[in-house]
């Protein structure tokens, strides 16, 4: 789906409209491509910018996140606005904002991109063998994936985090394992397309094992779907890595992150406003950079007949 | 059709044993001992072996499984362990919160997605385009966590037109399905645009128009109910994801719903109501999911040639 109206398959693989695609168009093609709409620059820009910032958030932030400034706080103890020394002003601890608000966003986008890793590569895993292989291994794996849609990812990650102290460790396992579905979908769909065309009999022909056929030739058409897909992932992974800090089970304070200054802030959303408003907005930013990016990507990679 | 019908309903049942099995195997996997949850930290262990033994947690586990099972099949989920009361008459107290935010949510992410997309869609890559376009984007980027915290702020505070949260008033449902509908419009604005697109280039389009048909009435009769398949599938799964999704929501909004209800069980350490959560969510995003295949196959057969071929 993309907001400048591309046709494109429903996540489990059926497609609504029927696509106009014959091939994938090579990573490096697209992205000059997405460089000339308007959509695709402002994603591409939003998403440098919040890597960028995120990357190197230890050099450009101007004070530790965590240290609580006698003079963040006025003498009747309300957090002093933004000025000279505080970017964006101080929290109610006396921090400063804008360095939370960089480290907080390295935070979240590195356990997003590490889990959204994990998660491509189970979700390619998977969708591979159940494409390529068939018969019960699909049916099996596919059973599989529902069962562990069904479970509502919050519930399981709540579930867990009973016994488990949620490390940083845990919080990334957990993410990148329920975020795998509809990649292993998606990849599915396109083993099982590509599976009948003509090169993967010429492919055998020459002599071929299956694991040959598998890796060479399918990962390769299969990969830039992947691209796109994780990008597009990406959002949904932060809002949710977010929304779990939010309710506490996610990144753990006093480590920064956007959901725990959500949080935070929703406190204080009478008398300080901005202490909630501006990990929000940060957050959207976040989403709204890779939604943009992953479309335009995939309008990009689609051959237009 | 009967022998999709049916594939499709084994493998619902598959998928629901599967569900249960699973979070079985985690409950029974953690480290925490039920016996002494229930009697506290401060009783001694007789007291707790004797619990232990009347929970029959002292049997062995494919015995446990079976009675598990067994139990389930009749509708008993356990006693809560931190209130003692059936679980199953907990969540048949919670379940019609929970159901009411998110039918409405569903309807309000319908009918906002669906007009802006048709507003898009009839006025293509015009300002009225770009316009829906961004409206649905700012929907999408927003934590709906956040702009529910904004929208209460501003509507339940600042000028208190909506309960600040709770289910004391028949509007509490207000603010919080719109949040959802708002930030969750912005897919169906997405597919709408593009699907109701697809359909205006259509031959039947063209006909009706050369006929001299207004193009409202041609956009609205004809081709909006073929752009709607896509749609109406989407929305059925969006469903079943939202009935495990508003936990967030229900907990900023403080509705006494199956979220809430979760999350005082997870900290409570209330294992068997935190499970009774979980399969009913499941069950009904299982249900929701068959019954959306069964809509999509009867919109369009292919469908079950593809999977019963």
């Amino acid at each position: 789906m993309s907001l400048t109206g591309a046709a494109v398959p429903a996540p489990d693989g059926t497609p609504s409209t029927p696509t106009r695609r014959a091939e994938a168009r090579p990573v490096r093609e697209a992205l000059r491509e997405v460089a000339t709409r308007p959509a695709g620059v402002v994603g591409m820009v939003l998403t440098c910018i919040v890597v960028v910032a995120a990357i190197f958030a230890p050099v450009i932030a101007p004070h530790s996140p965590l240290y609580q400034f006698p003079d963040g706080l006025r003498a009747n103890g309300s957090p002093v606005g933004p000025n000279a020394t505080f970017l964006l002003g101080a929290d109610a601890l006396g921090r400063d904002e804008f360095s939370r608000l960089l480290w907080g966003l390295r935070e979240t986008l590195a356990v997003s991109v590490t889990a959204n890793i994990i998660a491509a590569v189970i979700g390619v895993a998977v969708g591979c063998l159940a494409g390529y292989y068939g018969g019960w291994l699909d049916a099996v794996l596919m059973r599989i994936t529902e069962v562990l849609i069904a479970i509502p990812a919050i519930l399981l990650a709540a579930f867990l985090a009973i016994v488990i102290r949620p490390s940083l460790a845990t919080l990334i396992l957990i993410v990148g394992g329920v975020s795998w579905f509809y990649l292993a979908k998606i990849v599915r769909a396109e083993v099982l397309s590509i599976r009948q065309r003509e090169f993967v009999s010429a492919a055998k022909l020459y002599g071929a094992g299956s694991g040959t056929i598998i890796f060479i030739h399918v990962l390769r058409q299969v990969w830039s779907l992947v691209i796109v897909y994780t990008t597009l992932q990406l959002a949904d992974t932060a809002t949710f890595v977010s929304a779990m800090s939010f309710v506490g089970v996610g990144i753990q304070p006093p480590t920064p992150s956007l959901g725990d200054m959500i949080a935070d802030g929703s406190h204080y959303l009478e008398s300080i406003p901005r202490l909630a408003i501006v990990p929000g907005v940060a957050l959207g930013l976040v989403v709204l950079g890779f939604n943009l990016l992953g479309d335009s990507l995939h309008d990009a990679m689609e051959k237009h007949a | 059709m009967t022998r999709f019908i049916i594939r499709r309903l084994i493998g619902g049942v598959a998928v629901i044993w599967g569900i249960v099995t699973l979070v079985f195997i985690i409950g029974d996997a953690l480290p925490i001992n039920p016996a002494r949850i229930i009697a506290g930290p401060n009783a001694p262990a007789s007291v707790v072996r004797s619990i232990y033994n009347q929970l029959g947690l002292n049997r062995p586990l494919p015995q446990r499984y079976l009675s598990y099972l067994w139990q389930l099949l009749h509708g008993d989920l356990g006693q809560s362990y931190a209130t003692n009361q059936n679980v199953s008459q907990a969540l048949m107290q919670r379940l019609p919160f929970t159901l009411e935010l998110v039918t409405l949510s569903v309807i309000g992410e319908l009918l906002i997605g669906v007009s802006l997309a048709m507003i898009a869609a009839a006025h293509r890559r015009s300002f009225w385009d770009g316009a829906a376009s961004v409206t649905a984007l700012s929907g999408l980027m927003l934590p709906s966590f956040w702009l529910a915290l904004v929208l209460l702020y501003i509507l339940g505070y600042r000028w208190p037109i909506f309960p600040l949260g709770g289910v004391s008033s028949p509007s509490w449902v207000v603010l919080p399905a719109f949040t959802l509908a708002f930030t969750g419009a912005a897919y169906y604005t997405r597919i709408g645009r593009a699907s109701l697109i697809e359909e205006l280039s259509k031959d039947y389009v063209r006909t009706a128009r050369s006929k001299g048909l207004k193009p409202s009435h041609v956009l609205y009769k004809h081709a909006l109910r073929n752009a709607l398949r896509p749609i109406v599938t989407m929305a059925g799964l969006d469903f079943a994801t939202l009935m495990g999704g508003v936990l967030v929501i229900e907990q900023v909004f403080g509705i006494p719903g199956l979220g809430t209800l979760a999350w005082t069980a997870v900290l409570q350490n209330d294992l068997p109501m935190l499970e009774g959560v979980i399969i009913v969510i499941g069950v009904v995003i299982v249900i929701m999911t068959i019954l959306t295949d069964f809509v999509y196959a009867w919109l369009d057969p292919r469908v079950i040639v593809r999977n019963t071929g």
